[in-house]
């Protein structure tokens, strides 16, 4: 009997013009999103591939240990594949961060790009399925039951020997079956698509991620589709259904998703970059003027030295000379820079961690927070890329000093070059157990609601 | 007759179920953004007050010209209040800028930089108002014929001596003043909030500029429920209007708006950022076999007799060199990229929500023209703090100069010289004057001209569409 009534319900979803209309859209949305975002993911990766392979050239030429602690090493944010998934923060964010003699290392803005992409919501995969798909579930499914009861057939349904736990489970797994059909399709339209573009570089760390965001997808539309089905349950109406399940929307997914984030910077009372900045150069000025003085004077009493032996300059001897004071200058800087980095970092988590709590409220937050941590275009990625930054710029300093001290000579091919290695899947998986299980509450909520309340309900 | 056929649609829609939960909706979905945008907007406010404090404070810290060299100037815009309607650029506008230094201009991250705040929809007035007023307005409107036809109301209305071209123009009317007045009063209830209630200071001209963005959105309400009408008096059936509107919706305010800027990226590419660093590179490697020919000619002079000041002359001439062609080389990148920004505004203009975005962010002063009119006024305080300070060196050298040549004469008594400490109040500041009101409508009229010529286009469609309606 269940299988009966599940194959009524996808049949005559599937063969309904408006259903099949709309899940066309959803599908061609989906596809279309992937295949503009892919394209975008390409070019970022050229010149990604480009920049870097440039920035690693330019240090070639350095042939001391000064030279390298005074030139620009540059390190750049890579771009992941799964960002057509979820783009999260890496929706236009800054790429370039220069480590530079006695300056603080972070990424640095840019005005030569194209900013107007930030003028509207980028349309991933995420977008499409947490917003559009679950406006159209709602619209679609609003009177599956409050429909039929208006109509009368609920009526002649339920006359015969069919429990009504059946119906009600017959009604939700056609249903939910509907939804979910454009939605692997089109995903696995888009792994096709990945498969055959080698140049993506989506390797098997990364069909694990997009696979779990199916996962979450998946469990989101369950929830979304046990959400409409449990309004439509409760309300008498089908327009009074439609309402109820429109503002439900517009509050949970349009509202709390967005206002989530600012609450919890606020609430954090996170610091802004430029205060930050400040702060710390008002801090870390002084002790820096000091060292850089003594640095000063050690030049100062070479040039005169030479100046008055009616010597010339030599580097090798300019380098033991202020060697010592240099080497204290540089470290000083990066430890207190790095210290205030970190300062920033524990804010903007704080802050991150805060949103989060707030937006789990909403069922396309949860989904929003679980898809950017498996995607890793979250918070996690942004610390991990900071603290990459940081120990890089610790390495070149040690290298230097090292190579200093040691009076080795100086091989450029041995100096620390950036690397960025992304947290795996397991910790991606970990960072979002709470909003899927968030998720995963919230549909047994609904489900159960609405089950309960349809064993009671009247037919007429 | 007309006036009653209008009176009846607004009655029907009014006391509807549906325009109430319109109405509510509109007020959550734009008021709870504004008051949290608004808290966002004093707090950076407020840092932005103390960050510049703390700047000036170590600027007046230093000891001479050169220490600023190495601390540099740092230079950013006010935020904007009016941003708290129409975010638009303004996250890119408000970072801190590096100037005056010996490295390059270098910009500062975003104020608030976690990733958080770059997920999904922003969402601001201009936001709501694009994405959700306009898909209200098409729920509210898409069965306003069609509907009528299946439940039979239509045919007995027709079968009345009342003519068709009165019946849909009362329904495009009533259409459009059931939305554009809970339009109108949200705009009212979320300026007294920020005004009144939050205490948010506005600038000058920024009524009108409140005004204009204001009406810029009825125009584009207006237009989606034209295109709900529209829709609808060509269908026969309810549920065909609804997916056909969102379908229309979908690609309107969601794909083309996304596609442009992909299209735009190929037909006018910006170098990648390793080309410009190649040809700076270059530029640095030309002047490096030129400095041997400046040693020549400053040790030659004879003014200059240590190798110290030889050192000194050459590499000043080296940075003044260096600087005058990078800068040149900067502004033909950025002209590239002006050039892409251009174009991506005109390209926009096919979709009616780009277009209502584009206009509503220039009005409210976070737009595009705004973002370069800033990067404009930033190269120019940048060549001014440049002259300011090598000014202030140059002096400070001569002074310098003077009592050592004065000390290496031998004369007697000589006291070391005061040098003048360096002053934040000396340093020329960074002010930034927005575009005028005249100036940004002189920009946007064609925006509204579209908008509103849109609407003229539906409404005809709709005409026409309901004129061969069969009922």
């Amino acid at each position: 009997m269940l299988k009966e009534l599940i194959r009524k319900e996808i049949l005559n979803n599937l063969l309904n013009l408006r259903f099949s209309l709309a899940y066309f859209l959803c599908t061609f949305l989906l596809i279309g999103s992937a295949v503009i975002m892919l394209s975008d993911f390409l070019t970022e990766k050229r010149n990604y591939d480009a920049n870097t392979a440039f920035y690693g050239h330019q240090l070639d030429g350095i042939t001391s240990a000064s030279g390298y602690s005074y030139a620009t090493k540059t390190a750049l944010r890579p771009p992941f594949a799964t960002k057509i998934f979820a783009m999260g923060g890496e929706r236009d964010p800054d790429t370039r961060a220069r480590i530079r003699f006695g300056n603080w290392a972070s990424f640095e803005g840019d005005f030569k790009r194209n900013p107007l992409v930030n003028l509207f919501p980028a349309v991933d995969l995420l977008f499409v399925v947490g917003v559009i798909l679950s406006l159209l579930i709602f619209v679609l499914t609003y009177d599956a039951l409050s429909g039929e009861r208006e109509e009368g057939t609920l009526k002649v349904l339920l006359s015969c020997p069919v429990p009504r736990d059946v119906v009600y489970f017959g009604k939700w797994v056609g249903g939910m079956v509907t939804p979910v059909i454009p939605l692997v399709t089109a995903w696995l339209a888009v792994m096709l698509i990945l498969v055959v573009t080698p140049s993506a570089g989506a390797g098997a760390g990364e069909w694990g991620r997009m696979l779990a965001i199916l996962g979450v997808a998946i469990l989101y539309v369950a929830t979304m589709f046990s959400l409409s089905l449990m309004v439509s349950v409760l309300a008498k109406k089908s327009s009074t259904s439609i309402l109820v399940l429109l503002l439900l929307w517009s509050v949970g997914i349009l509202v709390v998703p967005s206002v989530a984030a600012p609450i919890g910077y606020l609430l954090a009372k996170a610091r802004t970059s430029s205060l930050v900045e400040a702060s710390a150069v008002q801090a870390v000025y002084p002790r820096v003027k000091a060292q850089a003085g003594e640095m000063g004077d050690s030049a100062s009493a070479y040039w005169q030295r030479i100046s008055q032996s009616g010597g010339s300059f030599d580097q090798g001897e300019f380098d033991k000379v202020i060697g010592p004071a240099q080497r204290r200058f540089e470290r000083m800087v990066t430890d207190e820079f790095i210290a205030v980095s970190k300062t920033k970092t524990r804010d903007d988590e704080r802050a991150d961690k805060l949103g989060r709590w707030i937006s789990r409220v909403s069922p396309y937050g949860c989904l929003q927070n679980a898809a950017v941590a498996l995607a890793g275009t979250g918070m996690r990625n942004e610390v991990d890329l900071r603290l990459s930054i940081e120990d890089f710029s610790r390495k070149t300093v040690a290298f230097t000093h090292q190579v200093q001290q040691e009076g080795s000579p100086f091989d450029i091919a041995q100096a620390p070059r950036f690397r960025y290695i992304r947290a795996d899947l397991s910790m991606a998986l970990s960072d979002c157990m709470i909003d899927i299980a968030a998720l995963l509450l919230m549909g047994a909520v609904f489900f159960l609601a609405g089950y309960l309340r349809f064993l009671r309900m009247e037919a007429i | 007759m007309f006036l009653d056929c209008i009176r009846k649609e607004l009655l029907s829609n009014i006391l509807s179920l549906r325009y109430g939960l319109t109405f509510f909706l509109f007020l959550v979905l734009t008021l709870a953004p504004t008051v949290v945008r608004t808290e966002m907007h004093k707090h950076q406010d407020a840092d932005y007050a103390r960050a510049q404090s703390l700047c000036a404070e170590a600027i007046d810290s230093t000891e001479n010209w050169w220490e600023i060299n190495n601390l540099g100037v740092t230079v950013g815009k006010r935020p904007n209040p009016l941003a708290i309607f129409a975010g638009g650029l303004e996250t890119d506008m408000t970072r801190s800028n590096h100037l005056g230094s010996e490295e390059e201009p270098t910009v500062s991250p975003r104020e608030m930089n976690i990733p958080a705040l770059r997920y999904g929809i922003r969402l601001d007035m201009v936001a709501v108002i694009n994405i959700a007023c306009s898909l209200l307005a098409l729920l509210l409107l898409f069965d306003a014929v069609c509907g009528e036809r299946e439940e039979g109301t239509l045919k007995m209305m027709l079968a009345g001596p009342l003519p068709r071209d009165i019946v849909i123009l009362s329904k495009l009317a009533a259409g459009a003043i059931t939305l554009l007045t809970p339009l109108a009063l949200v705009w009212i209830v979320n300026v007294l909030y920020v005004t009144v209630i939050a205490g948010v200071t506005l600038p000058p001209q920024s009524l009108e500029r409140l005004a204009w963005l204001s009406a810029l959105s009825g125009c584009y309400v207006a237009f989606f429920s034209a295109l709900g009408i529209a829709v609808s008096s060509w269908v026969q059936r309810s549920a065909t209007a609804l997916v056909t509107c969102l379908f229309i919706w979908a690609v309107l305010v969601l794909a083309m708006p996304n596609l442009l800027p992909m299209v735009i990226n190929r037909a006018a590419p910006i170098p990648t950022e390793s080309k410009i660093i190649q040809e700076k590179n270059a530029i640095e490697g030309d002047l490096q076999r030129e400095s041997p020919k400046w040693r020549e000619e400053a040790g030659a002079t004879g003014s200059l007799t240590t190798l110290q000041q030889i050192d000194s002359v050459v590499n000043a001439r080296f940075r003044e060199e260096y600087s005058r062609r990078a800068k040149q080389l900067d502004r033909f990148y950025q002209e590239c990229v002006n050039r892409q920004l251009r174009l991506n505004q005109q390209l926009a203009r096919l979709s009616p929500s780009a277009t209502f975005v584009y206009a509503s962010t220039h009005t409210a002063g976070t737009g595009m023209q705004d973002f370069l009119h800033l990067l404009s006024d930033l190269e120019q305080h940048r060549t001014r703090i440049d002259e300011f300070l090598k000014t202030k060196r140059e002096e400070a050298d001569k002074v310098q100069r003077e009592f050592q040549q004065r000390s290496e004469r031998g004369e007697q008594g000589l006291e070391p010289p005061t040098q003048e400490r360096p002053s934040a109040s000396l340093i020329p500041v960074f002010a930034y004057q927005p575009l005028t009101v005249a100036l940004t409508l002189n920009s946007c009229w064609i925006d509204v001209v579209i908008l509103a010529g849109g609407c003229v286009l539906l409404f005809l469609a709709a005409y026409v569409g309901f004129m061969r309606y069969a009922c």
